[in-house]
């Protein structure tokens, strides 16, 4: 894990939000989200299901599932703002200067086209190149991930491959076009655990090499504790803490990043009950102004009820709470 | 895959096999054609030369067996009625069919699957709405009230068409039929489309639903996000995996086809095999009746016996699987 | 799978259409109930047809022939012997001699209104004013004659004395009933055949529908338990029932069967039960998994008992779903082999026999004999399609958005 680089930002979130507009009300799936990202970074997203991780991600990509919109806020990329685009223009940016990887590698891929057509067309989709060309970066392209004997896999369809050679096809396929940017949701909860050592191994040595930004989206804090150099607590659709890696898992501030750490399970406590955070998630519609933990949160009181205030203990150390953990 | 094929056709010749003994016993059941085609005041001697002429006086199973020996040579028996040969007339009435039958196909498919994939991939539209009700009044009308209705408008009210009985007919490529002349088209438009409506309801929901569905699913989020323009998304991703579902439906309703062509062509008054079923069963003409509904039932099976082998083709996880199958 | 049925239909409400359609189809159901009481006429009483009502357009009026009087009159001198007719619109004849070969001949009472005047048999030579004359026989027509009166007349004297006979038809009267719409070419006003058209098309398809969705609930629930052998035949056979068209299936049962309302039955049940069949089976096989019928069986349970009391209840709102459709279905499909005339029997007809009986006339202009039928068919199935539609979406949960 490298250090993290000291230079600008080139991506940056400001204030986004993203809500549903459905029949049984507004669903404010992420609320005033704001990060940005420095090339050769990693930043991991955490959070649990429904804490609006996903739609972040899908946000950025422009790909918000109706009846979803952003409804404010900023996503710039290199200086661009890319909120404002219309469907086309943002067309570019996907799969060109942004790119994706699914969750699950076993639907990803089209199961009706060989991998030679999948490759071909995130290429075509941006550059007119001959067929030879486009060849030839695939094959080096599925080389790089650690796929044996590209040539002929090119012909294959994907139910002949297993997940974790899906995934590594999806990440050559992500890497093609030479990205600056790539959001991984949770790109090895579908894979054993062997197979995900080995992506995250693999993801790790594209990025040093090429000076990539990642955006990595997981309810794992143990995966990321590994691979992040920075990492973002969300819940319920806000952001609760943010911090260097090092910050978050050693010196978590918030009562919710502190549950989270406690519940991984460690070998060294062997023998005692998995710890749990008490309670479920509140539904998003029924959410009033104040801490949207509240109801779960040790700590709480009536001061949380009301807008919660952002606590700053370093100038990467950010935490939303009201009673914030001391040491 | 060879044979899988064989196998499946065995299967369906089996098939084929039973339902004819089913069709002639129960035909034979029906009462003595003898009473309906000889007055009641012949004498004995008469009805008697009759019964022999006709191989009435065989025991069942062997009028069965000399049915069975002769089928296979092509010989289907004479027409109580006509007295021709009853394959003569089958050949007679066939390319009539036919020519019903692919035109109302070709309109219906022209017209739905476009249709659905509209109504799919924008449900909310006001045309996906009226796409959806057009296509639940067609589901829900009775072939032959709307075959008149059809008539009244455009045959007698608005546009003039003729209604009633087939075109003139030409020769080319050694092929007669009405579809090489311009009368011909005027007289099997109406017809056709009426037999097209009752189908392209169908075709149009499934479309939609397998649309909907498909732009759920991840493998067509991900296209999205590669960068690929919409238009080949739908073509490429959406349309070529909403095949699958489909080709079940069209092989279904290419067999309804042919057995609402019957009721198409009643009101219509074309010279098909459809007419020629009802009148037959009208007046009891025993061969007529079993070679008819056992060719019908031969094209079903042969239908059921293509939408599997055209599954393989489309599909190349089903193509796998048949071949581990049977090896 | 507990919610309550209040909170069913709250759901269900959600959708106007879909409350409208359970409108239309609750109100066709009264329809075929209640149709000897609302419809305006029977309209199988053969006695009351009359052929001279036939074929006539919406709105018009039941028109009751005037009566005819027929009688022979004996004209002697000039006088008509006297006849008296009691009790009719016409009571007797007079004549009036008006000169030389010439007489009037009137019905009394005075100035009653005749349609017309008929009168056979005349002396030869003798002509009728304003009358018309058969080409072949002496008789003569005079239409609307004015005062009742006709005159006739000829070149020479009548004889001395003569008979003839008269036929008097007083005109038509209104007899208040209209034809709301139209009749058809047996005088039956359409508005009551529709009514009794809908009874016999619903009672048709209930029957059918529910028959099929017994005997298909209970061999879906058979081969489920059962398994083995059992299982494979049933689902084979409903794979090749499900291969055909239910036309073609239909037609090919009533062509072994012959016609008739029992057999037409006996055809949609054969088409409709596979469908049931194959649900109930797949519901009740994964019920037979869980613990509480194994419990079952340990506690030696009869079979019935544990299909009916506990799988059955969880098949039950996807076979409400099948039912629903398959009345639409039935009904569809026992028009279509009415229309054909291989389906119900011609004396009670159904709507599908009705459109069948209006079918040649739609070539003179006379529509409304097939298409007010066909009207009330169509709503009658789309109302029990979107009724069955929107029972499927309630049970899919996976349409909650």
């Amino acid at each position: 894990m490298n250090a993290p680089m000291t230079s600008e930002p080139f991506f940056a979130v400001d204030g986004l939000n993203t809500w549903f507009h459905t029949r049984a009300g507004v669903v404010k799936s992420v609320r005033d989200v704001s990060f940005d990202l420095r090339k050769g970074e990693v930043l991991g997203i955490v959070g649990e299901s429904g804490s609006g991780k996903s739609v972040t991600g899908m946000s950025i990509m422009g790909q918000v599932d109706d009846p979803g919109r952003i409804e404010s806020g900023s996503i710039r990329l290199n200086g661009k703002e890319l909120t404002r685009l219309s469907f086309e223009e943002m067309r570019h940016y996907r799969g060109r200067r942004i790119a994706m990887i699914f969750q699950n590698p076993l639907m990803t891929l089209d199961p009706l086209l060989r991998i030679r057509e999948q490759m071909f067309e995130a290429i075509s989709a941006h550059e007119r190149v001959p067929r030879r060309e486009m060849e030839r970066r695939c094959v080096d392209a599925l080389k790089a991930v650690g796929i044996p004997s590209p040539q002929e896999r090119l012909d294959a369809y994907p139910h002949e491959f297993s997940g974790g050679m899906r995934q590594r096809i999806v990440i050559a396929i992500a890497l093609l076009m030479e990205p600056e940017l790539i959001i991984a949701d949770e790109p090895t909860t579908a894979l054993d655990v062997t197979i995900q050592a080995q992506i995250i191994h693999e993801m790790r040595r594209q990025i040093d090499a090429r000076g990539l930004g990642m955006i990595w989206i997981s309810h794992d804090l143990a995966t990321l504790s590994e691979l992040a150099d920075r990492i973002i607590v969300m819940y319920a659709g806000a952001v609760m803490e943010i911090g260097t890696t090092a910050e978050i898992i050693g010196q978590a501030r918030h009562p919710y990043t502190r549950k989270l750490l406690e519940s991984v399970p460690s070998r060294n406590a062997r023998g005692t009950m998995l710890k749990q955070i008490a309670g479920t998630m509140p539904s998003i519609l029924s959410l009033g102004p104040g801490c949207p933990f509240a109801g779960r949160c040790e700590r709480v009181n009536d001061a949380c009820a009301a807008a919660v205030p952002v606590a700053e203990t370093s100038p990467t150390h950010r935490i939303w709470c009201v009673h914030p953990h001391e040491e | 895959m060879l044979s899988f094929a064989l196998k499946r056709l065995g299967q369906s010749l089996v098939v084929v096999l039973v339902l004819s003994i089913v069709l002639f016993v129960g035909v034979w059941m029906i009462g003595n054609p003898v009473d309906v085609l000889i007055s009641s005041e012949a004498s004995q001697a008469e009805r008697l030369a009759a019964i022999r002429s006709l191989g009435l006086d065989k025991p069942l199973w062997q009028q069965y067996l000399i049915f069975l020996g002769n089928a296979v040579q092509g010989d289907w028996g004479t027409s109580f009625v006509y007295h021709e040969p009853v394959t003569d007339i089958l050949l007679q009435r066939l390319p009539a069919s036919i020519e019903l039958a692919m035109v109302a196909f070709v309109i219906a498919m022209a017209i739905s699957i476009p249709a659905g994939l509209y109504a799919g991939l924008k449900p909310d539209s006001l045309g996906a709405k009226s796409i959806m009700g057009f296509s639940l009044i067609g589901v829900s009308i009775p072939t032959f009230w709307q075959g008149m209705l059809l008539i009244i408008v455009f045959g007698l009210t608005i546009l003039l068409l003729p209604v009633g009985d087939r075109g003139d007919v030409a020769t080319r490529f050694g092929i007669t039929s009405s579809l090489w002349t311009l009368d011909g088209w005027w007289h099997v438009i109406l017809p056709a489309i009426s037999l097209a409506l009752l189908k392209m309801s169908l075709l149009i929901r499934v479309t939609r639903a397998a649309t909907m569905e498909l732009t759920r699913v991840d493998f067509v989020k991900y296209a999205y996000a590669k960068g690929v323009p919409t238009r080949k998304v739908v073509w490429r991703h959406i349309f070529r995996n909403a095949l699958i579902p489909l080709i079940t439906v069209v092989g279904i309703e290419l067999g309804n086809l042919l057995a609402y062509g019957v009721i198409t062509e009643t009101v219509f008054s074309w010279p098909g095999l459809g007419k020629l079923l009802i009148n037959s069963i009208r007046v009891l003409d025993r061969p007529m009746i079993v070679a008819q509904l056992t060719y019908t039932a031969l094209l079903f099976i042969f239908i059921n016996f293509m939408v599997d082998i055209l599954y393989m083709v489309i599909d190349p996880r089903v193509r796998s699987a048949m071949v581990r199958r049977v090896a | 799978m507990n919610t309550s049925f209040t909170d069913y239909a709250r759901r269900f409400a959600e959708s106007p259409l879909a409350v409208l359609s359970l409108a239309v189809t609750l109100v066709c159901i009264l329809c075929a109930i209640f149709a000897p009481l609302i419809a305006p006429t029977n309209p199988y009483d053969l006695s009351k047809l009359q052929l001279s009502d036939a074929l006539k357009p919406s709105g018009s009026v039941q028109v009751v022939p005037g009566e005819e009087l027929r009688t022979d009159i004996h004209i002697a001198d000039g006088q008509v012997a006297s006849v008296s007719i009691a009790g009719s619109a016409v009571t007797g004849f007079r004549a009036a001699t008006c000169g030389v070969g010439c007489l009037d001949l009137s019905a009394l009472p005075e100035g009653a209104a005749l349609s017309s005047l008929e009168l056979r048999d005349l002396p030869r030579g003798a002509v009728v004013e304003g009358g018309r004359k058969h080409p072949v026989r002496p008789w003569w027509t005079v239409r609307n004659p004015a005062g009742s009166t006709v005159r006739v007349t000829a070149d020479t004297a009548f004889p001395a004395s003569f008979d003839i006979m008269a036929i008097a038809r007083a005109e038509p009267q209104e007899t208040g009933l209209v034809f709301l719409l139209g009749t058809d070419s047996f005088g039956r006003d359409m508005l009551s055949a529709i009514l009794y058209g809908i009874r016999i098309s619903i009672l048709v398809g209930l029957v059918a529908a529910g028959g099929a969705m017994i005997i298909g609930t209970a061999l879906g629930l058979l081969a489920a338990w059962r398994g083995g052998v059992t299982d494979a035949l049933i689902m084979r056979a409903v794979d090749f029932m499900l291969g055909f068209p239910a036309l073609l299936v239909g037609l090919a049962i009533l062509a072994i069967l012959g016609s008739g309302v029992g057999k037409v039955i006996v055809a949609i049940v054969l088409v409709q039960w596979c469908y049931y069949a194959r649900t109930t089976r797949s519901v009740a096989l994964s019920e037979l998994g869980k613990e509480y019928v194994e419990a079952a069986r340990c506690l030696r349970l009869s079979p019935t008992r544990t299909m009916v009391r506990h799988v059955l209840p969880n098949c039950l709102p996807q076979v409400i779903v099948l039912f629903t459709l398959n009345i639409a279905a039935a009904i569809s499909l026992e028009s279509s082999l009415s229309f054909l005339g291989i389906g119900l029997p011609v004396t009670r007809p159904s709507l599908g026999m009705l459109i069948a009986n209006g079918y040649e006339f739609i070539f003179s202009h006379k529509y409304w004999i097939s298409i007010y039928p066909g009207v009330a068919l169509l709503v009658m199935i789309v109302a029990m399609n979107l009724l069955g539609d929107r029972l499927r979406d309630l049970n899919n949960p996976r349409l909650e958005r």
